[in-house]
């Protein structure tokens, strides 16, 4: 299950999605935005995403799971456009017969997808904005 | 990342505005590049032979204001990350891609 989308993420709702009867536990990973970075206090995030590149991306890092650790069932699923704080951006949900490959599969998963997955965000304060990434 | 302080031998800068363009590209612009150019995407006539440096440097030289970004761009065409040295072909569709920042800043 791969998607970007303007709409709240439901991590309970992807997770279900994902498991099936064989699987014995499910790790499900919900990026939050908080109300601080760098010491400024952030009001809210805008997130924005090359959409059709950001897909491919993603089922690349699902093949790469599957090379590494066998077949699990997994969701990357990035939301973008404004999200307030407390909401969630990105949900990463793993679901695998035993617990060990899941958590390595979906630390690798969040990783993977913060070096290659083409979605930016920009921090907006009281006093100004600024794009993360570009050197900062 | 990019290598730009390599040079680039192939590079057909300077050439003239009348010269021969027979190469059309699609280039999208996202976050960061699209406030700074102020465009979602736009078409780019190239001379055959073109690299995604090349149109890099093409385009630069008509919004100045993308260009100290270089050394932060990746290149993709048609959805796949490349090298500066990508030669172009009739219809790509190429985004200089920002640095990626997206999940949780955790």
């Amino acid at each position: 299950m791969f998607e970007i989308t303007e709409r709240p993420l439901d991590a309970g709702h992807i997770a279900e999605a994902i498991r099936r009867d064989e699987d014995g536990c499910v790790v499900t990973f919900v990026g939050v935005v908080r109300n601080h970075n760098r010491g400024k206090q952030v009001l809210y995030l805008e997130y924005e995403a090359y959409p059709e590149m950001a897909l491919s991306k993603m089922r690349e890092i699902a093949a790469e799971i599957t090379a590494r650790w066998g077949l699990v069932h997994l969701a990357l699923v990035h939301r973008v456009g404004r999200i307030e704080v407390g909401e969630a951006s990105v949900v990463i949900a793993v679901a695998a017969p035993h617990r060990d490959v899941a958590y390595q599969a979906s630390r690798y998963a969040i990783d993977r997808l913060k070096e290659i997955v083409p979605v930016w965000k920009k921090e907006v304060y009281a006093d100004g904005e600024v794009w993360l990434g570009m050197g900062n | 990342m990019v290598n730009w302080q390599q040079p680039h031998s192939r590079s057909p800068i300077p050439w003239t505005r009348t010269e021969y363009c027979p190469l059309k590209v699609k280039v999208k612009f996202f976050a960061l590049y699209r406030e700074l150019v102020g465009l979602r995407e736009t078409q780019v006539d190239l001379p055959s032979g073109s690299t995604a440096l090349d149109l890099w440097r093409l385009f630069t030289a008509d919004h100045p204001q993308l260009a100290p970004n270089l050394p932060h761009t990746r290149f993709a065409v048609n959805g796949r990350y490349t090298g500066p040295e990508a030669l172009l072909k009739e219809g790509d569709e190429v985004v200089f891609i920002p640095p990626v920042s997206g999940g949780a800043h955790v």
